[in-house]
């Protein structure tokens, strides 16, 4: 529209928060490489990667991280989108429901996990219900579900305030396709499953793809669920890179940069890794338009 | 309807799940005792409600702390969205697709990495461990949501009101407030709720960037939390949940009287 | 199939859109629904397609109450003004689409889809992406589309208005052809009274949620049953006057006539002024209007009243010259008075 230089000038804040962004991972890959100058270290060393990479306890904590992250992911996209489908379907979209929507999408981490305690520990409120009900008489009769290597608390918790945010996300794409395409396949002589499995659904999954990765990216980098409601051992990997982080001696800092930097590095290959699946299967639904 | 009535069930057992947890909190908040196998309270207390108004670590220092924060980092991050938002969605230069690239990456970047990162950058900047330093990483946070949501309402309202100003007379400043600003309201209050939001939940960069000098209601709900006492848990965490409720209805509520107010026009 | 809708009434967010609407259409027939925007006309559509429940009335088809039905079970079919073409889909796909819906198997109905891209002009079409059509190629894949779902009734909502003008007159042809072979009962909705005429067997009125009038495009437009019928259509003058001694007087017009004394309103169609050398009706050109094919032109009578009539072609005269008429009423049209609010 107008001249290029107001654009720069306008966007000036923007490439100083990019430029400390870009700081700042650039510090921890520095840092990774052994590349201390206060502590006159000031070779460049892929030591410490190799000694992340050659510990079985790392593989044991992406491993962990991978799991949780993969299986609420997908958990959650479906039950997000079957979530968002109903509240279309029930022409629910803008009312009340679709507020409540949001509140877990607002709560901390910290806060949910203080739900999964109250609820999911053999303590908890599911398992005194079901001792009212006369499934058991024993807190140890109940499932163990936090603090143990299954971390299958962890990923309830994960599943509760992801399903609302995949089903926010869709929804108002969701909403605006089947009002228009969705009212036209029924018209056309499709049930309304029939329309919302053929038209509203396909043509909404960009956005679940979008919630999806999201998502995904969240959980396999988050600290605050794995860290009140996993297990001692194994621990997930940002619970894992952290207490590298605090360890008393000081020198140890490069091996915790060099667990931060894998834990970066990976994020990055799999975000691009997700976008490369994902470009052919979608790009006929966006390039129709 | 079968199927009506088995959404209906779904989206009923949905809501269930969101506000038992909420219910829960106020009631282990209020409990004095509750062990098991009781479905409800044995006793009550005013314990922790007690603490938490007055005790050594009460909540009114953390909430100007967490307020403050919130607020300033609302204001920043909109306030930048609007500058970048404006060369984004208005202007036509070499390098628009980085732009938007710029605007997302702190999202792309690991929480825990990004804090440990920007941490060792402000060390060198002499920011860690103070307030502004922790601002500043809660701006860099929620900028992304900021720059996407106003991004996408000036698009939508684009320049024609304001070269009509120009025609009228105005200058390019008194164009933008007098016509544009107005009409981009209710994108700046979403972005705002937003970046409140958004910088009030902060724990980790709030951890290590402040170095745990600034302390936030957030940070605090973590060793709570870690700790055996679930009532005293409850009613920091029921704290936290209310107040960032209070400032969000109070946002959407300002948001829903400026569209009404468009309405009536 | 024979449509029947009686006593409609449909009312969105507390206002009412329809009020008791009543219209026949013969099985096979061609119906243009005729207003202005706002009145209902594409309500009325979804109301008996069904996306939209009716607070009163009823909808029969072929003798079938279809009232209670679910939209896609009617065997109505809407051609949306937003067309509506799925963008996941190709061509051939959408044009399937209500045959998958009906079970038929792939080959088969992508079969079915060529042969019906063929009707519309569209051979080989049928892998082309949505995208990649222009607006008048989509609107005939959704043509093809909406018959290979083989409705009982199709309705068009104003199918043609986004289209140039050279493309509409194409479109016009191309639904009236399929029409004809087909014999699909159809409804038209439009705002443009030259298509309403020039295509229908019928064509209904519809002002404010209520059918004013419903008739041939002959009937309708010669003899329109109210002032604002009158006034819609256009092409006529209205002159309030007064009858006295059987003989009406208004404006500058003086005609005998067998009314009983008392106000009426007189609608003139421009074509009733006849060039007459010794007419005895002289009129004053105030205003020549050139426009290709014909010209309008404005004349003035002695008492100052304003007449519009259009000549074929080019006209020698010019403002200001003074022209002699007759006037051949045929069969004069009045409203009382008392009707014109």
């Amino acid at each position: 529209m107008r001249k290029k230089r107001t654009a720069y000038l306008l966007l000036l804040p923007l490439m100083g928060v990019t430029a400390l962004a870009l700081l700042a991972c650039g510090s921890v890959l520095t840092q990774s490489l052994g590349v201390v100058p206060a502590f006159g270290l000031t070779e460049p060393t892929l030591d410490y990667y190799r000694e992340a990479l050659t510990d079985p306890a790392f593989f044991s904590a992406l491993g962990v991280s991978l799991r949780t992250a993969l299986l609420s992911a997908l958990a959650a996209a479906a039950l997000g989108t079957a979530l968002c489908g109903a509240l279309v379907r029930l022409g629910r979209d803008r009312g009340p429901m679709a507020y409540l929507i949001r509140l877990p999408i607002l709560t901390p981490h910290a806060v949910t996990a203080l739900f999964a305690i109250l609820l999911l520990s053999q303590t908890g409120l599911l398992a005194r219900w079901a001792r009212a009900l006369g499934l058991l008489s024993e807190p140890g009769a109940f499932p163990q579900l936090l603090f143990t290597p299954s971390y299958g608390g962890t990923i309830l918790a994960y599943l509760w305030k992801e399903i609302p945010f995949v089903a926010y996300f869709t929804l108002a794409l969701m909403a605006g396709v089947s009002r228009t395409l969705g009212e036209a396949a029924e018209n056309l002589g499709a049930s309304p499953l029939g329309a919302f499995l053929t038209v509203t659904l396909p043509l909404s999954l960009p956005a679940v793809s979008q919630a999806f990765l999201i998502i995904f990216l969240f959980a396999f980098g988050g600290y605050e669920l794995p860290l009140l409601l996993g297990a001692t051992l194994p621990k997930a990997l940002p619970v894992y890179a952290h207490l590298a982080y605090m360890h008393p001696d000081l020198r140890q800092r490069p091996a915790a940069m060099a667990l931060y930097g894998l834990i970066l590095l990976l994020s990055a290959a799999l975000a691009a890794l997700y976008g490369l699946l994902t470009r052919r299967l979608l790009r006929r639904v966006g390039g129709g338009q | 309807m079968k199927t009506s009535l088995l959404l209906r069930l779904f989206l009923g057992a949905a809501a269930f799940c969101i506000l038992l947890p909420a219910a829960l909190l106020v009631l282990w908040s209020a409990a004095a005792r509750w062990s098991w196998p009781n479905l409800l309270p044995e006793s009550w207390s005013g314990r922790t409600v007690a603490e938490l108004l007055f005790g050594p670590q009460n909540i009114w220092p953390l909430l100007g702390s967490s307020v403050s924060l919130g607020g300033a980092a609302s204001v920043l991050s909109t306030l930048i969205g609007l500058l970048t938002a404006r060369a984004a969605a208005l202007y036509d230069f070499p390098g628009r697709g980085l732009v938007r690239f710029a605007g997302l990456l702190p999202l792309l970047i690991p929480g825990t990495v990004f804090a440990i990162g920007i941490h060792l950058v402000l060390l060198r900047a002499g920011l860690a461990d103070t307030a502004a330093g922790v601002l500043l990483v809660h701006v860099m946070t929620a900028l992304p949501y900021s720059i996407s949501i106003l991004t996408d309402v000036t698009a939508a309202l684009g320049c024609g009101l304001e070269e009509q100003a120009a025609v009228l007379g105005a200058g390019p400043a008194r164009g933008f407030f007098a016509v544009s600003l107005p009409e981009l309201t209710p994108g700046i209050l979403s972005s705002m709720s937003m970046a409140f939001i958004l910088s009030y939940s902060q724990y980790f960069t709030t951890l290590i960037v402040g170095g745990g000098r600034v302390k936030t209601l957030a940070l605090v709900l973590v060793p709570y939390i870690q700790g055996g006492d679930r009532s005293l848990a409850s009613v920091y965490a029921l704290a936290f949940t209310g107040s960032a409720l209070v400032v969000f209805a109070l946002f959407e509520t300002l948001i829903r009287r400026w569209q009404r107010r468009g309405d009536k026009l | 199939m024979r449509l029947e809708i009686e006593g409609l009434s449909v009312a969105l967010e507390g206002r009412d859109i329809l009020r008791g609407v009543s219209l026949q259409a013969e099985e096979g027939a061609f119906l243009s629904l005729l207003g202005p925007s706002g009145c209902g006309k594409t309500t009325l559509l979804k109301t008996v397609a069904g996306i939209l429940a009716p607070q009163g009335g009823s909808i029969r088809l072929g003798g079938e109450d279809i009232t209670g039905l679910p939209p896609h079970r009617r065997g109505v079919v809407i051609l949306f003004q937003d067309i509506r073409l799925f963008p996941h889909m190709t061509a051939a796909e959408n044009v399937a689409f209500p045959l998958r819906m009906r079970g038929v198997g792939r080959r088969a109905r992508l079969e079915q889809a060529a042969k019906l891209l063929e009707r519309v002009r569209l051979s080989g079409y049928g892998p082309r992406q949505v995208g990649s059509l222009s607006g008048g190629e989509r609107q005939r894949v959704a043509l093809a589309r909406a018959l290979a779902a083989r409705p009982r009734l199709l309705l068009l909502d104003e199918p043609f208005s986004a289209l140039d003008e050279n493309l509409r007159e194409d479109m016009r042809e191309l639904v009236l052809s399929l029409h004809r072979e087909f014999r699909t009962t159809t409804v038209l909705v439009t705002h443009d009274r030259g298509e309403a005429l020039g295509m229908s067997d019928q064509v209904a009125l519809l002002f404010h949620g209520e059918i004013e009038q419903c008739g041939t495009p002959e009937a309708v437009y010669l003899r329109p049953a109210t002032r604002r019928a009158a006034e819609y259509l256009g092409g006529c003058a209205l002159l309030d006057g007064e009858v006295r001694s059987g003989i009406f007087r208004g404006g500058p017009v003086a005609l005998p006539v067998s009314l009983p004394e008392g106000r009426y309103t007189l609608c003139l169609r421009e074509q009733m002024w006849r060039p007459a050398e010794e007419g005895p009706y002289a009129l004053t050109v105030a205003k020549v209007r050139f426009q290709g094919r014909e010209t309008a032109v404005s004349l003035a009578a002695a008492d100052g009243t304003l007449f519009q009539r259009s000549f074929p072609g080019a006209v020698s005269f010019q403002a200001g010259d003074v022209l002699r008429f007759d006037l051949d009423m045929g069969e004069p049209v009045f409203f009382p008075q008392e009707e014109c609010l």
